[in-house]
């Protein structure tokens, strides 16, 4: 935890420091170590993982499910980076756009689990 | 392992602002401006790499296939 406080500060400090000197230098600090950051996060997640995978074996869940909703979570932490980082270059109108793209993506995947819970609630009805 | 790239980033920024002052004074202002281009080149490839890293990180933990 606190290596990943130190490093937000020296980032911090970094480009404050290399604003005055050179503003185009400032911003490549600044997201080298916003990605520093994020690599810590991501091997923070990777146990998490492992764990969602054991659930799935021991509840028997579908794997394609489990697979599905790990590239949600995986789509939306790329379009919360990289729509940050794009807002970072200085231009929010296509952040918010990639942003828009982001949640068609994730809806596009949401389909087939839908579709299959419909096939669940008619086989259920088809019991009354 | 991370950090160090950070540091490297922001020396190559100083040592090219010292040398575009240097070549300033000594009014060669083109030398200088081709100077800080290719500082910012050097910079930018130290950042894309790393975003490409970053990418394959979380490629191989989602399987996302982006």
């Amino acid at each position: 935890m606190i290596q990943i406080v130190s490093v937000g500060l020296v980032t911090a400090i970094a480009a404050m420091l290399l604003k005055s000197l050179k503003p185009d230098l400032a911003f490549a600090v600044t997201i080298c170590g916003g990605i520093i950051l994020l690599l810590c996060a991501v091997d923070l997640l990777k146990d998490t993982v492992s764990v969602f995978w054991e659930i799935a074996d021991t509840t028997g869940l579908d794997a394609s499910l489990i697979k599905l909703l790990l590239k949600m979570i995986g789509i939306g932490y790329l379009t919360e980076f990289s729509s940050q980082l794009i807002s970072e270059f200085g231009s929010p109108s296509v952040a918010d756009k990639v942003v828009l793209c982001g949640k068609i993506m994730i809806l596009l995947l949401s389909v087939p689990i839908v579709k299959s819970l419909l096939e669940l609630i008619q086989c259920f009805l088809a019991f009354v | 392992m991370n950090i160090g790239i950070l540091f490297k980033i922001a020396a190559v920024g100083l040592i090219v602002t010292v040398i575009c002052q240097i070549l300033k004074k000594s009014d060669r202002d083109d030398i200088a401006t081709v100077v800080s281009l290719v500082g910012l080149v050097i910079v930018l490839t130290v950042v894309v790499q790393m975003i490409g890293d970053l990418f394959e990180e979380i490629n191989g933990i989602f399987q996302i296939y982006g």
